[in-house]
């Protein structure tokens, strides 16, 4: 009979690695809540119940956090070059590693959850290595995830303290990284104003998308501000990518007399209510 | 007190520093949970104990004095901050979050939620950094903050395994020397420490006083101290590879204890001065991890405690120095202690209690890290350092006592001017919540401080212009308009920013030199310690894994003997009990009869 243990091992392996791997916000996002609410069922036997629902609750919390944030910028997940099968491939290996080893003899939490804290720490090292900032975001969190299971499964079980600290780790480091997903103008305030991030908690508003031409309406310098990060436009081999197209289309002067091109449609016509933003050069420091 | 309190009224004031409260009453939420927290950590001794979700939480006279003066140092850079209009919510709310993190850290008796706690305050200043924008505006802004938030909290889960030894199947010296080196590590990125320094150097240019205080100076302390903690199991530990992760956390902290002075004796702006200084002085929290001495922990803790306080008063110093000329060059800065005396009193206090004299507590201290931290022939480094720190605190002041540039001249020489330079090219909060007043109905009666302000320039202008712009309307005064004293209160604050700035700088100033030379009970508070160290210290050694006893096999008796046989319960005829065969050693033979 299979067990609980390692059947929520291998879900949470598979949900880290369509985190990893997948080049698709939908795939990256929920693979990480699957990776995050299967984690604390992995060791054998159960936490109790006050450190599941802590572990649970700040797993969903912190999903929330990163979804909303990347849902309101239209994030997009940087290219990857393992792809989805070559993670899914690495963590399978690392997984059946995991299940060999044996490094602490006896296991107080099974070997379930040793197979899938090291597969989770390989799959880890890729986005640890990336220079996207949102992937380097989530490799952390999936190392947090991968360390807390070697650790349950070296240690044993924990005092619920330790898992709400957990939860409460998952969630500052998500919410960190979905700070990341937020484009430089919107995060920095301006001398004298509040910041692009709402002063009221966490409210967004979507960038300004509009490239400028010579006759441009948009305010001098503002184009560079809604530029597209390094994070949204793909590497070069990426076919049909938007968002590069739309960084060749900024870098494109446009002739005289032209009027500004029309928005690039990747996160649809903004609204009345758009907030322009200032270029970094103009904002600077105070003093 | 209940240690529980102390966390409790953070994370509280942090939630409700994010709430969309306008006005005055958003404008003072944090000081008020920064005072409430400072009041609360105060008010925890080492009698209080509770427990928590399975795990004690200890109060102790040092984490006490700890997050008291932490938290009086995050009230008056606040103030700082308010004052000069760089006040951000965000920071406040992840200055009180990692406050309450590190509250959990200090007075917590299990070694892995210590250390998971001083991740979580890792990650809330990095959050911090990230959402008050401090970052590079270059697309890959935020991967190096990124990367040390992963680092961090790496080495505190690997710490945090390592601390609970599991019985290995191998010897353990290798994962403590590995953890050790990642713990050294993530202390060393988050302080800034060379050659991980430049981004550091960067959060000088761009963010406000709390935030490179959080950053440089409040986590990284906190890190130090946990870290301290931890490798009390590291003490007794011998193993090559844990030799040379020392030998490289040795060599760090040298090198950024003199590049790092050399840095603050080079660099012009005031704020970039204040930022090397400290990354400089943070090569002593290095310096006591690498010492692996229980002599040195004390010394490491009074530091510690004036690491936090004079750094904090040093940003304060940096933040008022320039503030009225609108300078950011010492160059342009000469004459600024004639311009205001009283900040070149506040550099002298924060020298004298940084460095100290020889028989001072802190000049102790640091001989003592020195000693310990590194290989013997090296004491040297420690007056070196000394030196250079004289050197850079020298000449600002020497800039200070030179002849007036032009700047200061203007700054300090038309009370109007420095009253428009400080109400109206900075906006203040006072002014954002006027603004935000004009959007409410019903609350247009309440004029805005600053019209008040623009009311009584005449009399400011009447008061005369003294030098150092202070001129305010004298009570009993026959002007037109006399505000009384609390009315003269809100225009001090409305108009003379750089005289709040110059107080609380001068508090800072004060609280660090208490705290330098050991009083405010620092000296008695650091001999203790936190929880975490005797828990670290406590720590099981894993002994030999439980290896099953071969079972030797039944050995038959050299002989066959012809007596009865016993019975399958295994009593003998005569009622006794027959000898196991698996313990038999030597069964006795039976001869033949």
């Amino acid at each position: 009979m299979i067990e609980l243990s390692a059947l929520a091992a291998a879900a949470t392996v598979a949900g880290a690695a369509l985190a990893v791997g997948g080049r698709d916000r939908r795939a990256v996002l929920p693979g990480l809540v699957v990776a995050m609410l299967c984690a604390p069922f992995s060791v054998a036997p159960l936490p109790a119940p006050l450190a599941l629902a802590a572990r649970l609750s700040g797993a969903l919390l912190a999903a929330d956090l990163v979804w909303v944030l990347a849902r309101v910028k239209g994030w997009q997940p940087s290219w990857n070059s393992l792809g989805l099968a070559g993670s899914a491939a690495l963590a399978a290996a690392a997984f059946v590693v995991g299940l060999w080893l044996e490094p602490v003899k006896p296991l107080p939490g099974g070997s379930a959850a040793q197979a899938a804290g090291l597969a989770l720490v390989v799959l880890a090292l890729g986005p640890l290595a990336s220079s996207d900032p949102t992937r380097l975001g989530i490799g952390a969190t999936v190392l947090t995830l991968g360390a807390v299971e070697l650790a349950r499964s070296w240690i044993g079980a924990a005092p619920a303290l330790e898992d709400l600290m957990v939860a409460l780790l998952l969630v500052a480091l998500l919410g960190t990284t979905g700070l990341l997903m937020v484009p430089a103008a919107l995060t920095k305030p301006a001398p004298g104003e509040s910041g692009g991030l709402d002063e009221a908690g966490l409210k967004l508003t979507p960038a300004v998308r509009v490239p400028t031409g010579g006759s441009g309406s948009i305010e001098r310098g503002s184009h560079r501000a809604g530029r597209p990060t390094q994070s949204e436009a793909r590497e070069p081999g990426g076919e049909d990518s938007p968002a590069e197209d739309a960084a060749e289309l900024w870098d494109r002067p446009l002739p005289p007399g032209r009027p500004a091109r029309p928005e690039v449609p990747r996160f649809g016509a903004p609204g009345p209510h758009v907030r322009r933003t200032r270029h970094p050069r103009d904002i600077g420091p105070s003093r | 007190m209940n240690p529980i309190v102390f966390p409790a009224v953070c994370a509280t004031g942090a939630v409700l520093s994010l709430l969309p409260v306008g006005g005055r009453r958003g404008v003072i939420i944090g000081p008020a949970a920064f005072l409430l927290a400072c009041g609360s950590a105060l008010l925890t001794g080492p009698a209080d104990s509770v427990s928590l979700g399975g795990v004690r939480l200890d109060g102790s006279t040092y984490a006490g004095s700890y997050l008291a003066f932490g938290s009086a140092a995050a009230l008056l850079l606040s103030l700082v901050d308010l004052a000069s209009g760089r006040a951000n919510r965000r920071t406040t709310a992840a200055t009180l979050a990692a406050l309450a993190a590190l509250g959990l850290a200090f007075t917590s008796t299990d070694p892995s939620v210590s250390l998971l706690a001083a991740g979580i305050a890792a990650v809330t200043g990095s959050a911090a950094g990230v959402a008050a924008g401090s970052m590079d505006e270059r697309p890959d802004r935020g991967t190096a903050e990124a990367r040390a938030t992963g680092l961090i909290v790496a080495s505190m889960l690997f710490a945090g395994i390592a601390v609970a030894r599991p019985s290995w199947t191998g010897a353990d010296g290798g994962v403590i020397a590995a953890a050790f080196a990642a713990v050294a590590a993530g202390l060393a990125v988050r302080s800034g420490s060379v050659p991980f320094h430049l981004q550091a150097a960067r959060l000088a240019k761009r963010g406000a006083s709390t935030l490179t205080a959080l950053l440089l100076v409040w986590i990284p302390a906190g890190l130090g101290l946990v870290a301290l903690g931890w490798s009390q199991i590291a003490a007794g530990v011998r193993s090559d590879w844990l030799d040379a992760a020392v030998a490289a956390v040795q060599a760090v902290a040298l090198l950024t204890l003199v590049l790092g002075s050399v840095g603050a004796l080079l660099h012009d702006d005031p704020s970039e001065v204040a930022v090397y200084s400290t990354l400089a002085d943070s090569g002593f929290l290095l310096l006591a991890l690498a010492s692996r001495n229980a002599e040195s922990t004390a010394s490491a803790r009074l530091w510690l405690l004036v690491f936090v306080v004079a750094k904090t008063a040093l940003m304060t110093w940096a933040g008022a120095v320039g503030r009225a000329p609108g300078s950011t060059r010492l160059g342009s800065l000469s004459g600024w202690i004639r311009r205001d005396p009283t900040l070149g009193l506040v550099l002298v206090a924060i020298a004298v209690a940084t460095i100290g004299w020889p028989g001072n507590p802190v000049f102790e201290a640091r001989q003592k890290l020195v000693a310990t931290g590194l290989p013997p022939g090296f004491g040297f480094v420690g007056i070196v350092v000394a030196a250079l720190s004289i050197a850079y605190y020298g000449r600002a002041l020497l800039t200070g006592l030179l002849p007036s540039s032009g700047p200061v001249l203007s700054a300090g020489g038309a009370a109007s001017g420095r009253v428009s330079t400080a109400a109206a090219s900075e906006p203040s909060p006072v002014s954002q919540a006027g603004s935000q007043r004009e959007r409410g109905a019903g609350r247009r009666a309440r004029a805005p401080a600053i019209a008040d302000a623009e009311a009584f320039e005449p009399t400011l202008q009447l008061g005369g212009a003294t030098g150092n712009g202070r001129a305010l309307p004298q009570a009993g005064s026959e002007t037109a308009g006399d505000p009384g004293r609390r009315e003269r209160a809100r225009l001090v604050w409305a108009t003379d920013r750089i005289s709040a700035v110059s107080l609380v700088a001068v508090v800072s100033a004060l609280l660090a030199l208490a705290v330098g030379m050991g009083g405010l009970g620092a000296t008695g508070a650091a001999t203790g310690g936190i929880p975490l160290d005797a828990a670290a210290a406590a720590a099981p050694t894993p002994g030999p894994s439980p290896q099953p006893t071969p079972t030797p096999m039944p050995t038959l008796p050299p002989h066959a003997t012809l007596g009865p046989l016993p019975s399958p319960s295994g009593e003998t005829p005569s009622g006794g009990i027959a000898p196991s065969p698996t313990r038999s050693a030597a069964p006795a033979s039976v001869p033949l009869q």
